[in-house]
């Protein structure tokens, strides 16, 4: 079982646009459905970024409403029916614009932080 | 991926979410369902019991309800498949509290329907274009001096208007009458107009049978003509079209038919046939005519009055004491024609509109008590994953479901009241009748949203937010600050009734001192029979006046056989008859003088008019049979307001008179032999004017037109009418007559102001009652939240006249600020009121402190029962309870 009260605080939706960045990036290593990106999102942040349901399904739903990924049904890994999300063209493109951003923003926090004592 | 397919793939996703809803709803819930069992799954894998896993699964993922809320939400044009399930939702919500429902529905019904019913007079009278065509081009004209700032025409004015005014198309007069109409079963009398032929041009309107007039009918020596209305066609002539070419017997002489006018053709206003006439008046003092003209394009009225003003002032400096107009005013018809109407129509909409206000003002209230009682039901939605905007929402569409509902029913209602009152008692005239047209339902669509939201954006943001205290709270809350807010509501609503109160109270005042006046008669038990006699037998010829002997010998004839007839008192003659706001006036001269010294009304009298009527004569002698003959040297009595005003402080009796342009005897000299009370000829609020009275016996010829014979009765008017009325056919079968009650013509001319009186007292009222019951069911409800507070003071021993008078306090403290700016407003309000007012100062002060007292009263009485159940708490059970 894991210790839910030792682990940092973390509103993944601190930041406006985090949840969408990060499914956009999780979704460049190919297809995924819903459980699947919350899953990656879970495991690669080493159980820091918890994405549930009630963030994620509206985040999947405008960003394919924006055209920046698409989806189709498909077969899962169980063989169940599910919902597979893609990256659009255009959802490359806005990740990209929002890695640049995100990583700009990342260092200038981080210049802050150093200074303050701790 | 191209833009274009982009675009194409989001345009079918929206569609989808429109029209294949279900199918949408449907694969978020697998998406849902397949997540949670991947996580369950994973969760198993980990090593959690199946039980635990799912439990674990459910919990960390948030209400699974919210997020499918939220993903809804996401899709686009949620708002049409949001806004019907929020109406269903609202109407479902609203089933279950009926009582709630009712008394909102009736509330706003009331509300919206009284206010669309008065916009819709308002609408006809002052927004809606006169039924001509290019109405707003059309203006009525006057002749203006320093003294009379609106005259009629005189013919030769009307000429030099037609000849020089440049900015006008085209240009005509009329002038209103009646006509006696001949050869039906009995004779009647029919409104008319004698108008210029161009009349029909200026208007604009053609006739739909026939032709109008051409250019030289109605000019001395051509045959008659006339064109009828389409209802006097339809009743009178029995909508046969053959009657277009064929004569009708007009109390004139015979009279060609040339024309039919179109239904709802209506000017002047009531008017059933149109008479050419042609004037060739040269005198410019004779100002007999209404004119109406048709403005060029890109003229305003105000440019037409310069133009004119000019010619009319180089007219005067060059003709001198021949012409007394000085100048001409210019007012667009619509204006015109609604002036004596827009300020009370305004009044009443204003007023309405308060009413409105009010009830506005209690539903808030009450709308703010129901949804504190639905807090734990908004909380629960609110854990189930609806948004605070969601919610919020829903609350506003149930307001507005129930004010769209209400403003239906109000609309029926504005029919109703409409109907009821009939085009016959409003203060409009036939021309603009009130109807539920485009713009008048587009008010009532306009009134609705706005009260829907007014009503219901309070108490849905108020208890949106803080939905989480609720919960943790439970449903009742100890509510000190809901209610200071609700106190201001209190302190409004009483505001504004008491501004309706007072205003409706100077309103009734007025109308009181009104019926207070003395007329100077005794209308009672008086029967009033209008007479004209038929100009083709009682006519002169070369005269406008009738021959004096036929009509002397007609009147004496009939006053002798009614005087015959049972339970007749006295029977007398009049020709215009006081209160009805109808008189001729005349210049006159005094003593041998050659120029005019002033004027006065005049009227012709038969020995027994003043007795009839019960006039006082106050000094000389009564018009006599025996000394005042057809032959003998004229007299005249005049009125008290004419000896005071010309022979102040000295003696009028023996002076002599002359009036150079009034009967048939123009340069006779008559000597004032008496002086009469004064009667009020215009109506209860004019002061008497200068009037003199001529006897029949010397000056009948004017008679001819048309005069009253008055008969007093011993007993009830009821049986007398129709004998009245035969002996008149007896006398002469072609002279039409109506009876009517005396003591009607009281009523009548105080009908408008009684109306608008009745309607704000009604308006008033109901805003009093509003606030009434808005009173109590704030105290009601706020007694009721205090259960446990007045409970656990009683326990402790307070007396239950202290908890009464507490919460009398805390109701007190709510009404009299209240109070305070009604009376405020109503200072400022009232000023508005001024021409509608008589007899009281628009400050008065009984009238204010009055109605502040019985507001006050009506407040504390409201408040009472509430009190009094504040000390019936239990304390025990208000302790125990909730």
């Amino acid at each position: 079982m894991t210790d839910t009260k030792s682990r940092p605080d973390i509103p993944i939706d601190r930041i406006p646009g985090t949840v969408d960045m990060l499914i956009l990036q999780t979704l460049t290593v190919g297809a995924k459905h819903g459980w699947g990106i919350s899953h990656h999102i879970r495991e690669t942040s080493r159980d820091i970024l918890q994405l549930n349901q009630g963030a994620l399904y509206p985040a999947l739903h405008r960003l394919e409403d924006r055209g920046w990924i698409h989806a189709k049904w498909g077969v899962s890994e169980n063989n169940r029916r599910a919902r597979f999300y893609t990256l659009s063209a255009e959802g490359r493109r806005q990740l990209e614009r929002e890695t640049a951003g995100w990583l700009e923003f990342v260092k200038a926090v981080q210049r802050v932080m150093q200074l303050s004592p701790t | 991926m191209s833009d274009l397919s982009n675009l194409r793939h989001r345009l079918t996703r929206r569609l989808r979410a429109l029209f294949d809803r279900g199918a949408l709803e449907r694969e978020l819930d697998d998406e849902l369902r397949f997540h949670l069992e991947m996580e369950v799954e994973h969760l198993m894998r980990q090593g959690l019991s199946p039980e635990a896993a799912r439990a674990k699964a459910q919990r960390e993922f948030g209400g699974e309800a919210r997020a499918k809320e939220a993903a809804r939400d996401a899709r686009g044009l949620r708002v049409l498949e949001d806004a019907a399930r929020d109406v269903r939702l609202a109407l479902r919500s609203l089933r279950r509290s009926p009582a709630y429902t009712a008394v909102a529905l009736l509330t706003l019904a009331l509300g919206i329907g009284a206010t669309v019913a008065v916009f819709s007079g308002v609408d006809a009278a002052l927004l809606r274009s006169l039924p001509f065509p290019d109405a707003g081009q059309l203006v009525m004209l006057h002749e203006t001096n320093r003294k009379y700032p609106e005259m009629h025409f005189a013919g030769a004015n009307f000429r030099e208007v037609e000849e020089h005014g440049t900015g006008l198309s085209s240009v005509a007069y009329y002038g209103e009458d009646t006509v006696t109409v001949l050869g039906g079963l009995e004779p009647r009398r029919s409104p008319s107009a004698l108008v210029s032929p161009r009349f029909f041009d200026v208007m604009g309107v053609r006739p739909l049978l026939g032709r109008g007039f051409t250019s030289d009918e109605g000019a001395k020596g051509q045959p008659p003509a006339a064109v009828v209305s389409h209802r006097f066609w339809q009743q009178v002539l029995g909508g046969d079209p053959s009657w277009v070419g064929r004569t009708l017997r007009l109390g004139s002489g015979d009279t060609r038919v040339v024309g039919v006018m179109p239904q709802g053709f209506q000017f002047p206003a009531g008017v059933d046939v149109w008479l050419a006439y042609v004037d060739t008046n040269p005198h410019r003092t004779a100002h007999n005519w209404s004119v109406v003209g048709r403005l060029r394009h890109g003229v305003t009225p105000e440019r037409l009055g310069v133009e004119l003003a000019a010619r009319f002032a180089s007219l005067k400096a060059e003709l001198g004491t021949a012409m007394d107009a000085e100048g001409v005013i210019v007012t667009p018809l619509q204006t015109f024609l609604s002036r004596d109407s827009r300020t009370p129509l305004l009044v009443l909409l204003g007023s309405v509109g308060l009413v409105l206000l009010v009830a506005c003002v209690n539903l808030t209230s009450a709308g703010l008590a129901r949804a504190q009682a639905r807090q734990r039901e908004l909380a629960i939605r609110s854990a189930l994953g609806a948004g605070r905007g969601r919610l919020l929402r829903q609350l506003l569409v149930e307001s507005l479901v129930l004010s769209f509902a209400g403003g239906a029913l109000g609309v029926g209602i504005a029919v109703g009241l409409l109907h009821l009152l009939g085009t016959g008692a409003s203060p409009l005239s036939t021309l603009a009748a009130p109807t539920l047209d485009a713009r008048v339902l587009g008010f009532a669509l306009a009134v609705s949203l706005l009260t829907g939201l007014a009503v219901g954006s309070a108490p849905a943001l108020h208890v949106t937010r803080d939905l989480r205290g609720a919960m943790a709270q439970g449903a009742t809350g100890t509510g000190g600050g809901r209610l200071r807010g609700r106190a201001l509501l209190i302190s409004a609503e009483v505001a504004l009734a008491l501004m309706l109160l007072v205003g409706a109270g100077l309103l009734l005042k007025s109308l009181h001192a009104l019926l207070g006046e003395d007329p100077g008669f005794h209308p009672e038990r008086v029967l009033m029979a209008e007479i004209s006699l038929p100009e083709s037998r009682y006519g002169k010829e070369g005269s406008h006046y009738g021959d004096g002997d036929r009509v002397r010998g007609f009147y004496e004839r009939l006053t002798r056989e009614l005087r015959e007839l049972p339970g007749v008192e006295s029977v007398g003659v009049i020709n215009q008859v006081p209160l009805s706001g109808m008189s001729m006036t005349s210049g006159f001269m005094v003593d041998d003088g050659t120029v005019t010294v002033g004027s006065a009304g005049y009227h012709i009298v038969d020995t027994n008019a003043f007795a009839t009527l019960g006039v006082p004569l106050l000094r000389g002698r009564a018009l006599s049979e025996e000394e005042d003959r057809a032959g003998s040297p004229h007299v005249t009595l005049i009125n008290r307001a004419m000896a005071e005003r010309y022979w102040p402080g000295s003696d009028p009796l023996g002076h002599r008179i002359r009036l150079p342009g009034m009967d048939a005897h123009k340069s006779e000299w008559m000597t004032v032999v008496g002086v009469v009370g004064d009667v009020r000829q215009d109506g209860l609020d004019a002061a008497p004017k200068p009037q003199l009275f001529v006897p029949q016996s010397q000056r009948p010829e004017r008679l001819m037109a048309g005069a009253t014979v008055l008969v007093r009765a011993s007993g009830p008017l009821s049986e007398l009418g129709p004998r009245v009325r035969a002996v008149v056919r007896a006398t002469d079968p072609d002279a039409p007559v109506e009876v009517s009650f005396m003591a009607d013509l009281v009523t009548g001319s105080v009908a408008s102001r009684r109306l608008l009186a009745v309607l704000i007292a009604g308006f008033a009222s109901l805003a009093l009652f509003l606030a009434a019951v808005g009173i109590y069911g704030v105290l009601a409800y706020s007694v009721a939240q205090r259960q446990r507070e007045l409970g656990i003071r009683m326990a402790l021993g307070a007396r239950p006249g202290a908890v009464r008078a507490m919460v009398l306090r805390d109701a007190m403290r709510a009404v009299l600020p209240g109070v305070g700016v009604g009376l405020v407003g109503a200072l400022v309000l009232t000023r508005l009121l001024r021409g509608l007012l008589y007899g009281v100062s628009e400050t008065d002060p009984t009238t204010f402190v009055g109605v502040a007292l019985a507001l006050t009263a009506v407040a504390l009485a409201a408040s009472w029962i509430p009190s009094r159940r504040a000390t019936q708490v239990d304390p025990l059970l208000a302790i125990k309870g909730d």
